[in-house]
Parts: structure tokens; C-alpha cells; sequence
């Protein structure tokens, strides 16, 4: 089940060469920051093993994806499965929606060059919050821009899906979730066209998304874990929404189950520049300067920076 | 500028960024109405990362 290629021995040194080819296995992004840091990129090595990123329209070697924003949305998202409503309906406007966002990534696209290009996005819609894979896939084929799309579930302050509340608590519930990431991870992605579970894609997520909401919630704990199991199981590669607080417990539980954190992508949220929210990702290749990271960054960061008595203490407001 | 912080700081090579833009968000979830025009677009920018932010960082002061 687990892709042998993308296996990593968790106690080897990494050279940044590594580092940055490692991450960006499954998608994990080819490039970082495309050229104002370009001279840390490594030139590419035409006798080194390329590895692949599985994106919705199959995989694709990392080295071609090009600068690969690692988190966003398109076309859609729709909560209203999380309030037991039906999706918005798509026919009549998925054509316009398709046009529409494949300019937008397109225009993404236009902004890079042959060193840069021709782009990727890392696609977290959650699943059941609007991820089609269909309309993904079909977005796909109309822009050059790649799309590697995730599985995702997460409490995030938000009222949650009934069968993911009552999967997760069960008995063995997260192991079930680890199979339902595997599943979606190796086989193909739910298909929210019907009722939950019934059919699946075969459309393979190539990243696991998750997230928190304030600290790490006992369902959302259930999560991560059931999160790493699956990316040790198959070596895809995790990353995170901290909303409100929780990345060091993020860190402390991926390093406790270990979890391979050359692997794992905590996001932050909270830069703004010209008016326009940007989130930074910071990969923790060591989980152990995460600290550091947070101390040399100062109070900027709350999302991940804030303490869990402060979280306590917004709760019980 | 909260990156360049980072990048003094030693974790250059830590660091992704991304927007996370949604182009269509369906606003009535809360409701019954399930209708077209619940659909609400904004023509976000996906281009942000690859062209301000470069230049503002070069602002700065991170070179190539």
C-alpha cells in the first residue's frame, strides 16, 4: 500500500537539496518561495531519482509542477453539508465556474517562467465542504496550472458532519479514519455526488490536510492522529490549518506517533500585505525549533504562537 | 515583515506560502434555499505570491 518511492528513513541527515526534493513529494510543493530565495533552491540533477506528485490528473514528476502555492481553493466551497443543507446546486453555473477560476489560475500561471512554471496549487477544500473531484479534475484539464487535491476533516470551530463526529468516536474510530485517509490517499476520493460513503473516485488525494481549531480539541486529537497514521502508512505528506491556536501541540503530537516531520507543513495565518490575507507555511523540518521559529517571529503569529491557557480562557468566555 | 524575520532567523528553507483564496463561495449553507444565486464569485488574485510578495521582499532586503 505505501509508495516506495516516496519512503523516507526517518533518522537520515538532510542536505537542503534533500529537504526541498523531499517536500516536494505528493505535491508538497516543488519550489518554495519561486525567485526572491531562488538561490537556495538547488539546480536540478539530471541523474537524480524524480519523484512524483499525484495531482487530479494523475501524477506528475516533481520537478515539473513549478512554484506550487500550497494552499488554496478552487473552484469551490460550500458548508452546507455542515449544516445538514443541500450543496448549492452546480448545474447552470459549474460552466461559468470552471471559465472563470481557469483564468484566475491561469493568470497565476502567466506570472511564471520556464524556471518557475507552469505552477501548481495544493487544493485543501475539505472533503464534504465543496471538493468535487470531478469539477477539480475537469479545472484541471482546462489550465496549465497542476492541482493536487487533499483529504481533510477538522473541527475548526465549526459545526462538523454528523457521520465524521459519530466516525470518530466510535470504537476504533481512528484507525477508521486513518482507512478512510488510505483510502482516498491510494484508491481515489469520495464522491459527494450521493450520500456519504457510497461511491468512491478514482481520483487519489495527494496530500492530507487537517486542522484545529483553538488548541487541539479531543475529535480534532482524533484526527491528527488518525492522520499520521496514514502518512506513515503511505508516505503522503500532511498539512495543517491552525485557525485560532494549536500547532505546538500539532508538533508535539506528530512528534509523539512519529510522524515523519520532513513531511509535515504547519500553517499559520496572519500575513497582510496590500490587503489581501497571505498564509505563511513554515515546513518544521525540526519540530523542535518550531520555538525558536515562534520567538524570532515574536507575537505576529497568534494562530500558532498563542498559548493553550489563552485559548482556555476564550472558550470559557 | 514577518518573513524576512524567519529568514533572518535561520528557517529559510522552512518557510511556504499561499493564499488561500476560494473563487466560489456557496453563501445560503445555512439555509434551504438551494438556489443558483447562493453561489457568490470573487475573482481572487492567485498571483499575489508570485509578484508583490517577491517584490516585497526585495524591498526587504532578501536577494537573490
Amino acid at each position: 500500500m505505501a509508495d516506495k518511492t516516496a519512503s523516507v528513513n526517518h533518522s537520515e541527515s538532510i542536505t537542503r537539496r534533500d529537504y526541498l526534493q523531499r517536500m516536494a513529494l505528493w505535491g508538497a510543493g516543488a519550489c518554495l518561495l519561486p525567485t526572491a530565495i531562488s538561490p537556495l533552491l538547488p539546480k536540478a540533477q539530471a541523474d537524480e531519482k524524480v519523484l512524483n506528485a499525484q495531482t487530479v490528473l494523475g501524477p506528475v514528476p516533481v520537478n515539473q509542477l513549478g512554484m506550487t502555492l500550497m494552499h488554496e481553493h478552487a473552484p469551490t466551497v460550500d458548508w452546507s453539508e455542515l449544516y445538514e443543507e443541500k450543496p448549492g446546486p452546480l448545474p447552470g453555473i459549474q460552466e461559468e465556474m470552471l471559465t472563470n477560476v481557469a483564468k484566475l489560475l491561469n493568470d497565476f500561471h502567466d506570472t511564471l517562467n520556464d524556471k518557475t512554471g507552469p505552477g501548481a496549487i495544493v487544493e485543501c477544500t475539505p472533503i464534504r465542504v465543496g471538493r468535487y473531484p470531478q469539477l477539480m479534475k475537469e479545472l484541471a484539464e482546462r489550465t496549465k496550472v497542476h492541482i493536487i487535491a487533499s483529504w481533510f476533516w477538522c473541527e475548526a470551530a465549526a459545526s462538523q458532519h454528523r457521520w465524521a463526529i459519530e466516525l470518530g468516536y466510535a470504537y476504533n474510530g481512528v484507525k477508521r479514519f486513518a482507512d478512510l485517509f488510505i483510502r482516498e490517499i491510494t484508491e481515489g476520493m469520495e464522491d459527494p455526488l450521493g450520500e456519504f460513503g457510497e461511491k468512491f473516485t478514482d481520483m487519489k488525494a495527494g496530500m492530507i490536510k487537517i486542522a484545529t481549531s483553538t488548541f487541539l480539541r479531543p475529535s480534532e486529537r482524533r484526527v491528527h492522529e488518525a492522520a499520521a497514521t496514514a502518512s506513515i502508512e503511505t508516505g503522503c505528506p500532511i498539512t495543517t490549518h491552525t485557525t485560532n491556536g494549536g500547532g505546538l501541540e500539532e508538533a508535539q503530537l506528530f512528534l509523539q506517533v512519529k510522524a515523519n516531520p520532513k513531511r509535515s507543513v504547519l500553517a499559520i495565518r496572519g500575513i497582510k500585505m496590500t490587503g489581501r490575507m497571505i498564509m505563511l507555511m513554515s515546513i518544521i523540518a525540526s519540530w523542535q525549533n518550531l520555538d525558536s521559529m515562534c520567538n524570532s517571529i515574536g507575537s505576529g503569529f497568534p494562530s500558532i504562537h498563542r498559548k493553550r491557557r489563552d485559548a482556555d480562557s476564550e472558550v470559557n468566555r | 515583515m514577518q518573513i524576512r524575520k524567519l529568514i533572518d532567523s535561520g528557517h529559510t528553507n522552512q518557510i511556504l506560502v499561499s493564499h488561500d483564496a476560494v473563487p466560489y463561495v456557496y453563501t445560503d449553507y445555512a439555509t434551504s434555499k438551494n438556489e443558483i444565486e447562493g453561489w457568490s464569485y470573487d475573482p481572487v488574485d492567485f498571483t499575489v505570491c508570485s509578484t508583490i510578495l517577491i517584490d516585497e521582499l526585495k524591498k526587504a532586503g532578501c536577494e537573490r
